[in-house]
């Protein structure tokens, strides 16, 4: 044994020796980050492209939100892009996450979208309304039930995931989708009327970057280079408008003016919004995010039983 | 053992034991790092599973399921696969029996706790079995139900079995395989090395080991050609230099000895030497001659004891002990003590030839220094000086005695006569002196010639000296006059025993002496002086008995006449 020990130790010390040694050949960490396709992410890609990640960061996009949130459950991502609705899921499943970075707050870019015969809110009852249930849209479609007083009975739910959402709605396998940009001006592009929209319940959606609790350790040096690559996207896409809508409307398969007009729904908190929203004031996202998890509890989202905390960490805010 | 053997051996020998504890020190790491890794895979595998048979369990794609899972069952490291659907039946399994039944029958080996824990939490749970050859892992396996609201849902569940034990074995497999790679690859630098170090150095420097060894056994020839140019080719051009300087400088000593052996072999002088310890280490012809050894007879021999004269030797050790004021152990000693101290010995000694006759030698001793100023030997050289002390024999007969009669000259005379007077003097005694002339001498030398005459003194000597002591010295002082010296007689001398003596002498005298067939008659005539009554000094008593001598001679031939003061003319008119 002692030998086995002495072995190993010294085998160990050697490896350690020399990935010190050649350790700008060796692999950093890598910082994997899933998104779905949403224009309040798109700055991240932004950075990418334009090489603002100076750390090795992975940006990984997956066709909904259901497949980020199960991959950053099983720990195949270390960070991951959601709906703060999201992260109170992932607090109830008990997943010790962090909030470094507010992305975008929605002001109607999420959206319940049906078939023109719908005029509104009212016009859903009896129908088929398809909502990828897992996300973020269970909770716009509880929360605009609710705002228009109709009960969760009186409308038919299909499960379908955001990537589909189009092709739901092109095969009518419902008469609305509860969904968000780009799909939003996809559908609007082929007839679709918005009834709903986030702009009815302020503040509500928000996009946070979380990450696991032991990655605020493990992937210091990368946390601290995606919040600078963030906000370098953002000044950017004010700088140089032109070149950033096309990039991004490259990715979201819609024309540059459009992927302009996707973002008129969103708001993208600045520097000092970001730093106000993560501090330990009254202002601060846990007001929401509280508010947020009683709403939930309402609408049968969450387990009344739990108790959702955030953690919110603005050590990384540049 | 040689370079050439040490050197491969070595090489090999390194890279056994690195092939070795690569081996080791790897095998330890891998059991560790297969399950972290295993962990891992299983994690990334459960994830993936989840995300594909999720959406399939919704649209109720049994058949997508099972393919999936026939799919999995397919890897090698997959030991079984079980998916249950939220009703808790089993859809697709690696045990076809299960199909359709409640997982909870299955024989597959799924822990019910650990599905209970995965589905309430709808985490994936892994865990390895008690021997760790596998590893079992489960992930909730959840399907929405939104006709029962937006947060209803029932998860089964997915279990997967990884082979720890097939992994180990693929990896071990592996690992056997790089140690033989890597064994292989160091044998091969080893070998390359080894052909290298051969090549340019082991060759060469057995080449140089080879010349030298030629040169050893006497090839002044030989040289080493290495080519190249480093050290070893360095090293052996001045090896070429030095055997050169070497041999250049070997013929210079080998004439140089030959020349000293020649001289010393030609030499006149009987040479010796020794080592510190006596031990004779040359002999030289000279020696051989004189001393009748050959000389392989003596070379290796201590030195004194075979041809010294051993009481010699002792005598001379008490004498240079006192002289050196150290106590000296009879022997080799006696010999080199003083050249030791750094002084020439040179003495006179005896050798004993091997026939046993004695030879007297003047033998000079040195001491032989080393570089370091140690010696390391003693060199004697010796000469025989029988001739040389025959020769000095002679001359002291020829100075101090007649050669006709043998008989003591004047000189001796002088100085016997000297000596008794000493003795006398310091005894006290007294001694008389004749002086004795032949009467007719001159006509037996005119009438019968000189030989006749000449004969007639040996023949007179004869008589004299049997006619006195032998303690007495009868001396010729030239012509027909001779002198005795009679000593030892006490101071109430007698003067008429001298006279009886005197008597005695005339009467042996005065007889027929027959030489040459001739009758011859002569007589003598003698003058006695006495000490201390007629003088105290040699010349004087000289004087006196010749003086008597003339006395008796005028009184009448054949008779003695003691010397007497009155009637001496010389003492009156010097009065």
């Amino acid at each position: 044994m002692q030998i086995q020990w002495t072995l190993r130790s010294t085998a160990k010390i050697v490896s350690l020796f020399i990935i010190t040694c050649i350790g700008n050949i060796a692999q950093a960490e890598t910082l994997r980050v899933g998104t779905t396709l949403w224009p309040g992410y798109e700055p991240l890609y932004l950075a990418k492209e334009l090489k603002e990640f100076k750390e090795d960061i992975r940006m990984i996009h997956y066709p909904s939100t259901s497949d980020v949130l199960r991959a950053f459950k099983n720990r195949i991502l270390e960070a991951a892009a959601l709906t703060l609705d999201e992260v109170v899921l992932l607090e109830e499943a008990n997943i010790p996450v962090q909030i470094i970075l507010v992305l975008d707050i929605s002001e109607g870019a999420d959206v319940i979208m049906a078939r023109p015969e719908i005029k509104n809110m009212q016009g859903l009852i009896g129908a088929k309304v398809a909502v990828e249930s897992t996300a973020v849209g269970a909770y716009v479609l509880s929360r605009a039930l609710q705002v228009h007083d109709i009960g969760i009975h009186q409308i038919a739910l299909v499960n379908v995931e955001n990537s589909s959402h189009k092709d739901a709605y092109q095969k009518e396998l419902a008469d609305a989708i509860v969904t968000y940009e780009p799909v939003r001006t996809q559908l609007l592009n082929i007839g679709a009327k918005q009834i709903f929209s986030s702009l009815e319940i302020p503040g509500e959606v928000v996009d946070v970057l979380v990450v696991h609790d032991d990655v605020i350790q493990s992937h210091r040096d990368q946390l601290l280079d995606i919040t600078k690559g963030w906000f370098a996207a953002l000044k950017q896409i004010k700088d140089e408008p032109v070149d950033s809508y096309t990039f991004i409307a490259s990715r979201m398969k819609i024309t540059p003016r459009e992927a302009k007009e996707s973002y008129y729904g969103l708001s993208l908190p600045s520097l000092k919004k970001n730093k106000k929203l993560l501090s330990n004031t009254p202002d601060s996202l846990a007001t929401t995010f509280s508010r947020l998890s009683e709403q939930m509890k309402i609408s049968g989202l969450i387990n009344p039983e739990v108790k959702p905390k955030i953690l919110l960490n603005d050590q990384f805010l540049p | 053992m040689s370079l050439r053997v040490l050197i491969p051996s070595l090489l090999l020998f390194f890279t056994l034991i690195i092939t070795i504890i690569g081996y080791a020190v790897i095998r330890i790491d891998l059991t560790e790092d297969i399950e972290q890794e295993s962990l891992r895979y299983m994690n990334i595998e459960l994830s993936k599973l989840q995300s594909l048979i999720e959406p399939l369990l919704a649209k109720g794609d049994y058949r997508g399921i099972k393919s999936l899972q026939s799919f999995k069952a397919s890897e090698l490291d997959n030991k079984g696969i079980l998916i249950a659907d939220p009703k808790g039946v089993v859809v697709a399994s690696s045990n076809q029996k299960d199909l359709l039944n409640p997982w909870q029958i299955s024989h597959i080996g799924i822990n019910s706790e650990f599905v209970k824990k995965t589905i309430s939490s709808t985490r994936s749970h892994t865990q390895f079995s008690d021997d760790r050859k596998l590893l079992e892992g489960y992930i909730d396996l959840c399907v929405r139900d939104l006709s029962k609201g937006l947060r209803s849902f029932s998860c089964g569940f997915l279990y997967y079995q990884l082979d720890l034990n097939y992994r180990h074995h693929q990896a071990r497999e592996w690992l056997v395989k790089q140690s033989i790679y890597i064994a292989l690859g160091s044998s091969l630098a080893a070998i390359t090395l080894l052909l290298i170090l051969h090549f340019r150095v082991t060759r060469r420097v057995i080449k140089i080991k080879t010349t030298l060894d030629l040169w050893t056994k006497g090839d002044r020839e030989a040289k080493i050609n290495l080519g190249g140019n480093d050290e070893l080719n360095h090293i052996s051009y001045l090896i070429n230099n030095l055997v050169k300087e070497f041999t250049k400088d070997e013929k210079a000593l080998i004439f140089n000895q030959q020349v000293n052996d020649a001289i010393i072999q030609s030499a006149n002088y009987s040479i010796i030497s020794t080592n510190t310890k006596g031990v004779i280490t040359t002999f030289n012809s000279s020696a051989e001659k004189l001393l009748g050894y050959d000389k392989f007879e003596l070379i290796d021999k201590q030195s004194p004891a075979v041809f010294h004269h051993i009481p010699e030797v002792i005598e001379r050790t008490k004498i240079l002990s006192k002289e050196l004021g150290v106590d000296i152990e009879p022997g080799f000693e006696t010999f080199v003590a003083k050249a030791r101290l750094g002084k020439i010995d040179e003495n006179n000694w005896t050798y004993i030839h091997k026939d046993g006759h004695e030879i007297p030698v003047r033998l000079s001793v040195t001491a032989l220094y080393d570089t370091h100023g140690h010696i390391y030997g003693f060199l004697g050289i010796a000469h025989d000086i029988s001739e040389q002390l025959a020769a000095e024999e002679k001359l002291e007969q020829l100075a101090y005695f007649d050669q006709l009669t043998q008989l003591p000259n004047r000189m001796l005379y002088n100085d016997r006569l000297n000596q008794t007077i000493g003795f006398a003097q310091r005894n006290n005694s007294s001694f008389s002196i004749f002086f004795l002339d032949l009467d007719k001498f001159k006509f037996v030398n005119d009438n019968y010639g000189h030989e006749v005459g000449d004969k007639l003194l040996i023949e007179v000597a004869k008589i004299l000296t049997q006619s006195v002591r032998r303690s007495d010295t009868v001396a010729r002082l030239g012509g027909d006059e001779f002198t005795v010296i009679l000593p030892g007689l006490d101071s109430h001398y007698d003067k008429i025993a001298v006279g009886l003596i005197a008597e005695k002498i005339i009467e042996q005298l005065s007889k027929d002496i027959i030489i040459d067939g001739y009758t011859l008659q002569i007589g003598a005539s003698i003058g006695i002086a006495i000490y201390p009554e007629h003088g105290m000094e040699a010349s004087d008593l000289n004087k006196h008995a010749d003086m008597a001598m003339y006395q008796a001679k005028e009184h009448g031939r054949g008779r003695y006449y003691f010397y007497k003061p009155s009637e001496d003319t010389t003492v009156a008119s010097s009065d």
